[in-house]
């Protein structure tokens, strides 16, 4: 994983030229609007739109009529001495989604919400009366998702993170697009106490850096699954010739639609991919049913990784996953922020990287390996494990089959640890582990020796210091 | 050669209170003896030999138990510097944590029952990282207070944000 022959890559202009200096919205000078402006529109108290509670019961009529058609056909046709098709037997089949509707009805007629204070209240008056308030300095982000049913009458749904509070997000569906928009722009204006860069953020158009081409995003996800449909022929191949059952292949169909089911489910997630920097964030744009816009701030990504499954090496694809601090649990949900994008070339990889550290100059970084003796406990893997270090990340490069580059910040460190087995004791080796944040990159640095391992980490003790001092001084 | 292990420049590390090593004792000591020795008064079949064998092995267990306590024991060690505190400890496995007070989220202070009884407690920082598992064990209940409070009142005067 050399960088490639154009890196650095040519300056991405925003960083440089923000803000602009002469905007009539003084305090604001990134503002296209007036911010009073932006704030009286979502004063008075409003409802989500009005087709709200019918788009959410879509999927479930989509369902019951799947199954009422061809069953009521098929009541018809036995034409028997039984009743069959009666009125109380699909009573169910109404009732449950006119309750589901009912409810959802209620929800959308009663729920209101508005901005008052330099918070966002949301009221439930139906029997009880259910008032929430969320300071808009404790919002972390504003992420707007596009769901198929939505989408089709441009209806978008606007989840908010807040502070503090990782396991519920406050979830507001459904707005127009153009309201969401809007909505978060108001929701992110700069407040006292609040981060003002999360505002600059979602005001500034961005800077496109990566779009996946769709031939990329299959290629690489059916080469995820090729090997184990190999490994799965050769199974059935040996099975067959050993005990001639021929009927192993029953479960092909099955496999096979599983497989398809996974592949479509990455694909759908993954593609029309975009990925763009707005200055001080990352801004993704993806997804085929569901149309998902995620932002990322630069300041909240704790580590990055630059991953190569064996299979994707002949085509030179890579893939960049990151920890972002304050995810919380990492379901589903938050697994997608995890991965900065899926599949792209390395000077794509890199020029992510160089976005979120322009003073890391990845071509000049000295990789020391583990010394010779480390062949002993790990025969196979000690030499292909490698670790730098400059003013502003650690670097650990590992792995034989699937290669992979893992960068912490070094103003994100959160602890460094030493640690080292009986085993590893006599070899004099051992493993530096700089600890970040929950998330996919786990940066580990395995048979050190161990009087480097802990030269590097009082090494990394100051280096880190230092960068948080300058990181809190900006 | 550096020695990996040994206390940041000019600070010795700082042991923990030998009262760890009889809460290890009355913790351990019924698990690895009793056994044998419960197996040698309910054996009245085996030959007498056989059932003194048996509680020999039952000392035998608990002075390698007690062994390994001791060496634990002393292998505990933590420095407090201006800006981290360093935490050592294990003889066969060894570990080193550094953590900086910058990075403490929360410093916790707890004691079970026995723990109590000998007048020693626990401290364990937490930081944003899971992996982080910076603990002091068997300290005296006045220090790890004290440790506590400095911890505490250093990690919010350095407070680095995420």
């Amino acid at each position: 994983m050399n960088p490639p022959q154009n890196y650095p890559p040519p300056q991405y202009s925003p960083a440089n030229q923000f803000p602009p200096q002469n905007s009539p919205y003084g305090q604001y000078p990134y503002m296209a609007e007036d911010p009073d402006q932006i704030r009286a529109r979502w004063r008075l108290p409003r409802r989500t739109h009005p087709l709200s509670p019918l788009i959410r019961l879509a999927p479930l009529l989509i369902v019951i009529f799947i199954i009422l058609i061809p069953n009521t056909n098929a009541r018809q046709n036995t034409a028997s001495g039984s009743p069959g098709f009666t009125f109380l037997s699909i009573l169910p089949v109404f009732i449950t989604p006119l309750i589901i509707a009912l409810g959802g009805f209620i929800t959308w007629r009663f729920r209101k919400f508005w901005i008052e204070n330099g918070e966002l209240r949301i009221s439930t008056i139906f029997i009880t009366k259910d008032t929430k308030h969320v300071k808009l300095n404790r919002i972390q982000a504003v992420d707007i998702s596009e769901p198929l049913t939505a989408r089709l009458f441009k209806l978008a749904v606007v989840r908010i993170t807040v502070a503090g509070s990782a396991r519920s997000k406050i979830v507001l569906a459904f707005l127009r697009i153009d309201e969401a928009h809007d909505l978060r722009t108001a929701l992110l204006l700069p407040s006292p106490g609040s981060d003002p860069m999360a505002s600059i953020i979602a005001q500034m158009p961005e800077v496109p850096l990566i779009a996946i081409k769709g031939s990329e995003l299959i290629g690489s996800t059916l080469c995820r699954i090729a090997p184990y449909f190999a490994l799965l022929t050769v199974i059935i191949i040996t099975i067959i010739a050993s005990t001639g059952v021929i009927q192993v292949f029953a479960f092909l169909p099955f496999l096979l639609f599983y497989a398809a089911v996974l592949a479509s489910k990455q694909y759908s997630m993954w593609s029309e991919f975009k990925l763009g920097t707005v200055p001080g964030a990352f801004r993704l744009t993806h997804g085929l049913l569901t149309l998902n816009h995620e932002t990322i701030l630069f300041n909240r990504v704790q580590a990055i990784r630059v991953e190569q499954p064996l299979v994707w090496r002949p085509f030179g694809w890579y893939r960049v996953k990151v920890n972002v601090a304050g995810l919380g649990d990492l379901k589903s949900q938050n697994m997608m922020q995890t991965v900065l994008f899926p599949v792209g070339s390395l000077s794509q990889a890199f020029a992510a990287i160089h976005a979120l550290l322009p003073d890391l100059d990845l071509a000049r970084v000295d990789m020391n390996y583990p010394p010779r003796r480390a062949a002993w406990r790990a025969p196979w893997w000690s030499g292909a494990t490698c670790v730098g270090s400059t003013p502003t990340a650690v670097l650990i490069r590992r792995g034989r089959m699937k290669r992979q580059i893992d960068i912490m910040r070094m103003d994100k460190v959160q602890s460094i640890r030493i640690t080292c087995g009986p085993w590893e004791s006599l070899l004099g080796i051992g493993s530096l582990a700089i600890d970040s944040t929950p998330g996919p990159v786990k940066c580990i640095a395995r048979w050190r020796d161990l009087g480097e391992a802990r030269l590097l980490a009082e090494h990394i003790t100051i280096m880190a210091r230092q960068a948080r001092i300058q990181k809190n001084a900006q | 050669m550096v020695d990996a292990f040994s206390s940041p420049a000019d600070r010795p590390w700082q042991g923990v209170s030998p009262r760890l090593k009889t809460l290890r004792v009355f913790r351990l000591a019924p698990l690895v003896t009793l056994p044998w020795w419960l197996v040698s008064a309910f054996a009245w079949n085996a030959s007498p030999i056989l059932r003194i064998a048996l509680v020999l092995l039952g000392f035998i267990a608990f002075g390698i138990t007690f062994f390994l306590i001791v060496q634990n024991y002393k292998s505990w060690g933590f420095v407090e510097r201006d800006e981290d505190l360093w935490v050592m400890h294990g003889r066969f496995f060894k570990k080193l944590v550094v953590v900086p007070y910058g990075r403490m989220q929360v410093v916790d202070l707890n004691a079970g029952p026995m723990e109590r009884a000998l007048g020693i407690a626990k401290v364990k920082l937490h930081t944003a990282a899971a992996t982080t598992d910076a603990v002091i064990v068997g300290l005296e209940n006045a220090e790890a207070s004290k440790l506590r409070d400095r911890m505490t009142a250093l990690g919010e005067a350095m407070a680095a944000g995420l």
